[in-house]
């Protein structure tokens, strides 16, 4: 990959299985061996999982692993994420529209304006007895943040008029959903059980970003 | 499972009354399955083959029975068999019966935008339009994760197949077939995602099927353990 970050992301779309020690981080299960070191991302597959196989991936996998002398950070955004309530495993780094919508549907329109400039990051978060989704995202430049989140507050939330931030709105079907920019980053949740659970994850959030909630 | 179900289907006692109930001596016949090598979920050969051998019963002479991937000679068939295989589908929610067809479009890839919401009109193609007879769903072992490349975690051993006349309705038992393995395979929900939008406009836009399951009539034969729908 480009970089250590994106190796990150591959993996991270899928952040679920057993944990593993090979490269910076890997996961495993049912034959199928993913890690990441360095700017690689590396998959070992076995046709048929038996113990055979699984040391097989497995010795293949550490052989790859040493193979890559270089070492590299994990995306920065990680560390804004809040940690009270955070999910294990939930946590994907991505730029696309196409990787958004997999995980969580949006809209078939790239509201967010997301591309190859921009990183997001997108958790899991308890909510009480449920759960919401927590999206970063952070833009080259505060004006093509505004105009994400005037687009997503007009075509996802609703919200046609100028409101400040943050908003927080009731989504057909979709629970409660809130946005505030902050800019560069743009902070929304989707997802939530009710708009409290949308205001306290959002604030929580907003208040972990560089500069606090006074940006906007 | 091919010939239990076509009879099932058909509601008649042989295979050959079966398979004549749908298709004549005279049809030429075009399989269309589904390769998708890379995601190992193709159509199996052995359902291929058990089709072609039920149109030989009929009798469709070996030599008016074309089956492919790509490159099928539609404008030469008569008839239709739509024979693929159930994933989930990064780009469209997941694939089955109405995005088979998209290999006849020359530009495929612009049915992947907007969740493949056009897909059913290339079912309206001169060379297609009304000439499905049949589908068959390979069902042995569906794939309920988005890919693009395998995880064999989200490969079910569900060893079944869905015969229909009704592509959309078929689409529409391996869409709740596909969303309650994932639910089960994570213990909570875990939504196909971007949402099948084509399915709904395949009914209500392009007029091919039925997507309500309220007009769907779902029969099932063997095993009943497992079968999730």
């Amino acid at each position: 990959m480009g970089s250590g970050e994106d190796a990150y992301g591959v993996l991270s779309v899928d952040p679920t299985g057993e944990h593993a020690d090979v490269g910076q981080i890997a996961r495993y299960g049912a034959g199928l061996l993913r890690f990441c070191k360095g700017h690689w991302f590396a998959r070992v597959l076995a046709e048929k999982e038996t113990k055979r196989t699984r040391a097989a991936v497995f010795a293949l996998g550490h052989e790859l692993a040493r193979a890559i002398a270089e070492e590299s950070g994990f995306p920065d955004m990680l560390h804004l994420l809040p940690a009270e309530g955070l999910r294990p495993d939930s946590t994907t780094y991505f730029h696309t529209q196409i990787t958004l919508n997999q995980l969580c549907y949006v809209s078939h329109e790239n509201l967010l304006s997301l591309g190859a400039d921009t990183d997001a990051v997108l958790a899991e978060y308890s909510a009480g007895a449920a759960e919401a989704k927590l999206l970063l995202v952070r833009y080259p430049s505060a004006a093509r943040c505004r105009t994400a989140r005037d687009a997503l507050l007009e075509a996802y939330l609703k919200c046609r008029s100028v409101q400040s931030d943050p908003v927080v709105c009731p989504v057909e079907d979709a629970g409660a959903a809130g946005v505030q920019a902050a800019p560069p980053y743009l902070v929304v949740v989707l997802g939530a059980p009710d708009a409290t659970a949308a205001r306290d994850l959002l604030s929580r959030a907003v208040g972990r970003l560089p500069g606090g909630a006074n940006n906007g | 499972m091919v010939s239990r179900g076509i009879r099932t289907l058909t509601n008649e006692q042989s295979e050959k009354s079966a398979w004549a109930h749908l298709f004549r001596p005279s049809d030429v016949v075009g399989i269309k399955f589904s390769r998708c090598g890379w995601m190992r979920v193709p159509t199996r050969q052995e359902v291929i083959d058990a089709v072609s051998a039920g149109l030989k019963t009929v009798p469709v002479d070996a030599g008016k029975i074309h089956a492919a991937d790509s490159g099928l000679p539609a404008s030469m068939c008569t008839a239709l068999i739509n024979a693929t295989s159930l994933k989930a589908h990064t780009l469209t929610g997941f694939a089955a019966a109405i995005k088979n067809y998209i290999n006849f479009h020359p530009n495929p890839q612009q049915y992947h935008s907007e969740s493949g919401r056009n897909l059913g009109e290339i079912w309206l193609r001169p060379e297609l339009k009304g000439k499905t007879r049949l589908v068959v769903l390979d069902l042995i072992t569906p794939y309920f994760g988005s890919g693009p490349q395998i995880d064999p975690r989200y490969q079910a051993d569900y060893r079944g197949v869905l015969l229909a006349t009704d592509p959309v309705a078929a689409d529409t038992v391996a869409l709740h077939l596909c969303q309650r393995m994932r639910d089960r395979h994570r213990g909570k929900p875990w939504p196909i995602s971007p949402p099948p939008f084509f399915l709904s406009a395949a009914d209500k836009e392009y007029h091919l099927g039925t997507a309500d399951p309220a007009r769907i009539k779902l029969v099932r034969l063997g095993w009943e353990e497992n079968t999730l729908v």
